[in-house]
């Protein structure tokens, strides 16, 4: 009887292992002056984040490629060492593995915050630099690793993006004064929930909103019904309704207010699921007016955003397909400022790296989306570009800041049969 | 007014819970296996609901007729295939074997249509009656009633027919019902495929209102456990009832207290009932609640 015990949990493990294709491939190694250079990069592959975090990996690989075709770095091909970790256990192991077994002297990631935030410690531990594409929470920045830089905008300021935007834009349209809005603050309670909405909410305050006049409503993304996150947000009457949710509880969240004729005239997500194609096919018109915070997408105003048609088409000539979302763009723009860090610094000296990092100074839409590069004592892009879109009935398009909005936002959202009968 | 929706929301709720959990309390009363791939075959028939839609055009809740006996014969298949060998083996065992069958249907719907989250079109998804102020969902409406529909039907023919009998007579003693000349292993095959049935008929049920990706059965297995345990496993009204009972708990404790906190109170149920009547609500009598032990 034990030997079919045994028998059978290895037949689970290997089905396992074998269907989550576990396990990193070959890997080149050696960072000295000859042969290529080596980049390691963390990102999930399989598992739940595998669909951005390949969408991630795909947009630094295209930069690598645009950079091996002009030549490469310092005069020599760069090859990534791509490394698979669906979780923060397997980010352990494999940024350990990456440095210690492979020897790589550099390295990036990685779109999921837990996955980074692993990463970026082990990297700090072998003093190994670590650059972070697309992971927002806060904290990965706040140990003080000195090794460590960020190169697009972190929880705080999609937080604070949101607030400003609600306040600049939206109330004086209400014509109602911050004093007197009622907002209503949704969350999902894991770390990115709650790290966004705090950061909007003393945003909130300093603008002159008044306590009792915020509502907060944490709730669990696994939930299968979240009417009483509706219901409760309906009772208060809101001016404004903030969301940060991933994509199965933004879609309930926007099908159960049409249901139950929650009707805020202004609704501003954060990323995650409000910025999401699978939301809008899943909801179809009742998302037109529905505003989200997040990375540069691609319907920004091309005339005076840098380089996104370009990316375009490099996308669609390598994947044969219209990019899946803004993260491979945004990973474009990282490569391209870490890319400048290291031409500047010469080499993987990770003091020559630092002090490059240290100078760089370079404005909004320098690089790729509107992208600039300026790190703060943290490491922090203080100069990474955030953009409110809006749902029409097709795409999500650019509203705020006015040098990536095409159009005006529509406020208050129009009613939800309004927008069925579209 | 407030209660009131609170309520119909809640009641709404309970009876997708019903849904979901009817199927799993047929095989867990009566083929005694605790099957850990609940939520994914959950989750494998709402991806058929969804490709039925999207390349025949099929209307959700007309392809009841498909998913229902697809799912049937899926059943049978799985039973006669994976747990039939193991039958007779500790507990353990037949955990492992579909806690692996679970884990590999995830990971292979995760292969073949990637983590991208789909949802079929159709033009009620967001129906709504309004009375009054109340507004009840037209697709959670229908759930509701087909949910009281299968607990009404499934009651009576475990009670009034032939077949039903032996199934409830293999539920309550095995070997009794084997010396009686009951074909045990067909009465399983049977009771399996019922089970997996009524999951099919769930997944048609739930596409119009929510969507699918490869690890949504998560989401509605463990609830199905936790209303199982409370209603009294293999017993269908008691399954209805647990649902509407998780469901108000649910909608009361999130509209009441916080939303963030609503799993815990029927968490706390679930331990609640564990301890003082682990048979659950509607006892099918003693020594049912050592399911597959």
């Amino acid at each position: 009887m034990k030997k079919k015990i045994y028998f059978l949990i290895s037949v689970i493990l290997i089905l396992s292992l074998a269907l989550t294709g576990c396990g990193g491939g070959g890997a080149d190694t050696g960072n000295d002056s000859e042969g290529p250079v080596v980049f390691g990069a963390i990102f999930p592959l399989t598992g739940p984040n595998a669909l951005l975090g390949d969408e991630s990996l795909r947009g630094a690989q295209i930069m690598v490629d645009e950079l091996n075709a002009n030549g490469g770095l310092w005069g020599r091909e760069v090859v990534l060492n791509v490394a698979d970790a669906p979780d923060a256990t397997a980010a352990q192991t494999e940024a350990e593995r990456l440095i210690t077994k492979d020897g790589v002297k550099i390295m990036f990631g990685a779109y999921s915050s837990a996955i980074a935030n692993v990463a970026s410690d082990v990297c700090a531990r072998y003093e190994v630099p670590y650059f972070e594409f697309g992971g927002i929470g806060t904290d990965i920045m706040r140990k003080g690793y000195p090794y460590v830089w960020r190169t697009c905008a972190d929880a705080f300021g999609f937080g604070t993006g949101q607030a400003q935007y609600v306040t600049e834009i939206c109330l004086p349209a209400l014509g109602i004064e911050p004093a007197d809005a009622k907002v209503v603050l949704a969350y999902e309670d894991s770390l990115y929930g709650t790290s966004v909405s705090e950061a909007c909410q003393e945003a909130l305050l300093e603008f002159g909103y008044k306590p009792e006049n915020i509502k907060n409503i944490p709730y669990a993304a696994t939930s299968v019904d979240l009417s009483s996150v509706i219901l409760d947000a309906k009772s208060f009457n809101p001016d404004a309704f903030f969301t940060v949710s991933y994509v199965n509880d933004q879609i309930l969240l926007a099908r159960q207010a049409e249901e139950l004729n929650f009707q805020p005239p202004v609704w501003i997500g954060a990323g995650g699921g409000m910025s999401m194609t699978p939301t809008l096919e899943a909801v179809g018109n009742g998302m037109y007016g529905l505003t989200g915070i997040d990375f540069p997408q691609y319907e920004v105003d091309k005339e005076k955003i840098n380089g996104v048609d370009e990316f375009v088409a490099k996308y669609e000539e390598k994947y044969g397909a219209f990019p899946r979302s803004g993260h491979s763009m945004t990973n474009y723009a990282g490569m391209q400022i870490m890319i400048d860090i290291l031409e500047e610094a010469g080499s993987m000296d990770k003091d020559e790296i630092k002090a490059a990092a240290t100078a760089m100074d370079k404005p909004f839409n320098t690089y790729i989306g509107g992208w600039g590069a300026k790190f703060d004592e943290t490491g922090q892009n203080v100069n990474a570009p955030l953009v409110v879109g809006m749902w029409t009935t097709e795409k999500l398009v650019a509203v705020w800041p006015e040098e990536f909005a095409i159009t005006e936002p529509v406020i208050p959202i129009p009613s939800w049969s309004d927008k069925r009968a579209m | 007014m407030y209660l009131m929706q609170v309520l119909i929301s809640g009641l709404m709720l309970g009876g997708i819970y019903a849904m979901v959990s009817m199927g799993l309390t047929m095989i867990f009363g009566v083929v005694r296996v605790i099957n850990f791939a609940h939520g994914e075959f959950l989750m494998i028939a709402m991806y058929l609901v969804y490709w039925l839609n999207v390349l025949l055009g099929m209307d959700p809740y007309v392809s009841i007729l498909i998913t229902v006996p697809v799912f049937f014969v899926f059943g049978v298949f799985v039973q006669r295939i994976l747990i039939q060998p193991i039958q007779e083996s500790p507990a353990t065992i037949k955990i492992f074997s579909t806690l692996g069958l679970g884990l590999v249907l995830s990971n292979l719907a995760l292969m073949l249509w990637d983590a991208d989250y789909r949802s079929v079109k159709v033009s009620y998804s967001t129906a709504v009656i309004n009375i009054s102020e109340l507004s009840i969902s037209v697709p959670r409406l229908i759930a509701f009633i087909f949910a009281l529909l299968v607990a009404v039907f499934m009651y009576s023919f475990l009670t009034k027919t032939d077949l039903g009998k032996q199934i409830r007579a293999v539920s309550q003693n095995r070997q009794a019902a084997l010396l009686m000349g009951i074909n045990v292993r067909k009465i399983y095959m049977i009771a399996f495929g019922i089970g997996s049935a009524l999951v099919g008929l769930a997944a048609s049920l739930l596409m119009p209102m929510y969507f699918v990706y490869p690890s949504i059965g998560l989401l509605f297995g463990l609830i199905a456990f936790v209303v199982v345990v409370l209603g009294g496993l293999g017993n269908m009204y008691g399954a209805f009832l647990g649902g509407l009972i998780i469901g108000l708990v649910e909608a009361i404790a999130g509209a009441y207290i916080d939303p963030a906190l609503k799993e815990v109170f029927y968490f706390i149920i679930f331990i609640l009932i564990l301890l003082l009547k682990p048979s659950g609500l509607i006892s099918m009598g003693r020594g049912s609640e050592e399911v597959g032990l």
